[in-house]
């Protein structure tokens, strides 16, 4: 039975969730490509790119490369914590083991920063701040 | 001892002919990949009331004596956005109604249509070199899949 790539995206979820002083620097949580209505300061994980890497006539490895985002609402009486929080998301995920049945992890690590911030052409006072990495995950299968 | 080398001169010929005849397969390899990532690109964009996601998206390429040079680029200023999604959009009018909407789309996931356009087309480029540089009798090292 071929591995389950999903699971590479939970475990991915999962270290970030379990890490309490992420979920207090992003108490609303951490999600795959959106947070629930109302939530102010989460981090998002999305899928950028995902290819099978066959070696030798058979699969060898999986090569996925993930947006990671803390994204909050800007709020003039609450401090930012995008820095910290992506810097926390950074040390847990640079060079960090995935344990993930099915496969043996080969790396993780960030190919590049992220840092934007979204301001609603409607009302210019409501703005975000998202800032996070894109990370590439590879996994050898077996 | 003699040892006579036939085709010597057409060999020498061949090595000097080399480097323009892969750059210019190169060329066509690396032309194709970039309209192919700009199809697939203008394929997953949506056509707002403006157009500017579709107008942004173009090509610039710079041509030298090893090759040449290509960069897809979208200068629409919410291109970024559209690739890395958008969160709630929401305002208050003058008489305080809330609006739960946006001018361009609102909140929603990240689609990353521009960067998995670019990627997908970048890999399958990269086997397309590999290829080509084999046919022209040249051995790619590094590469598992070459043995």
């Amino acid at each position: 039975m071929p591995p389950d790539t999903s699971a590479i995206d939970a475990a991915l979820l999962e270290t970030l969730r379990n890490d309490p002083t992420l979920r207090g620097l992003a108490p609303n949580g951490v999600f795959f490509d959106a947070a629930p209505a109302g939530s102010t300061r989460f981090v998002i994980v999305s899928l950028v790119d995902a290819a099978d890497i066959g070696q030798l006539g058979g699969p060898a490895y999986e090569d996925l490369l993930y947006a990671v985002e803390y994204r909050e609402l800007k709020q003039v009486a609450v401090e930012s914590t995008a820095r910290a929080a992506a810097q926390r998301i950074r040390e847990l995920l640079d060079d960090q083991p995935l344990t993930v049945t099915g496969y043996t992890w080969m790396t993780t690590h960030r190919e590049r920063p992220e840092r934007f911030t979204e301001v609603d052409d409607l009302d210019a006072s409501i703005k975000w701040n998202r800032r996070g990495g894109q990370y590439r995950v590879q996994m050898a299968v077996g | 001892m003699n040892v006579r080398w036939d085709g010597l001169d057409e060999f020498r010929q061949l090595l000097r002919d080399l480097p323009t005849a892969l750059r210019d397969d190169a060329d066509a390899i690396l032309i194709e990949a970039a309209n192919r990532a700009e199809s697939e690109i203008r394929r997953g964009y949506t056509r707002g009331k403006t157009g500017a996601l579709l107008a942004g998206l173009f090509q610039t390429r710079r041509s030298g004596p090893f090759g040449i040079a290509i960069r897809l680029i979208n200068k629409a200023p919410h291109a970024w956005l559209w690739d890395n999604g958008s969160e709630a959009r929401h305002y208050v009018t003058k008489r305080g109604v809330t609006h739960a909407t946006g001018a361009m789309w609102g909140k929603r996931p990240a689609p990353h249509t521009f960067d998995r356009a670019v990627l997908a087309s970048r890999r399958r480029m990269f086997e397309e070199l590999k290829a080509m540089m084999r046919a022209h009798g040249l051995a790619v090292r590094g590469d598992e899949d070459a043995a």
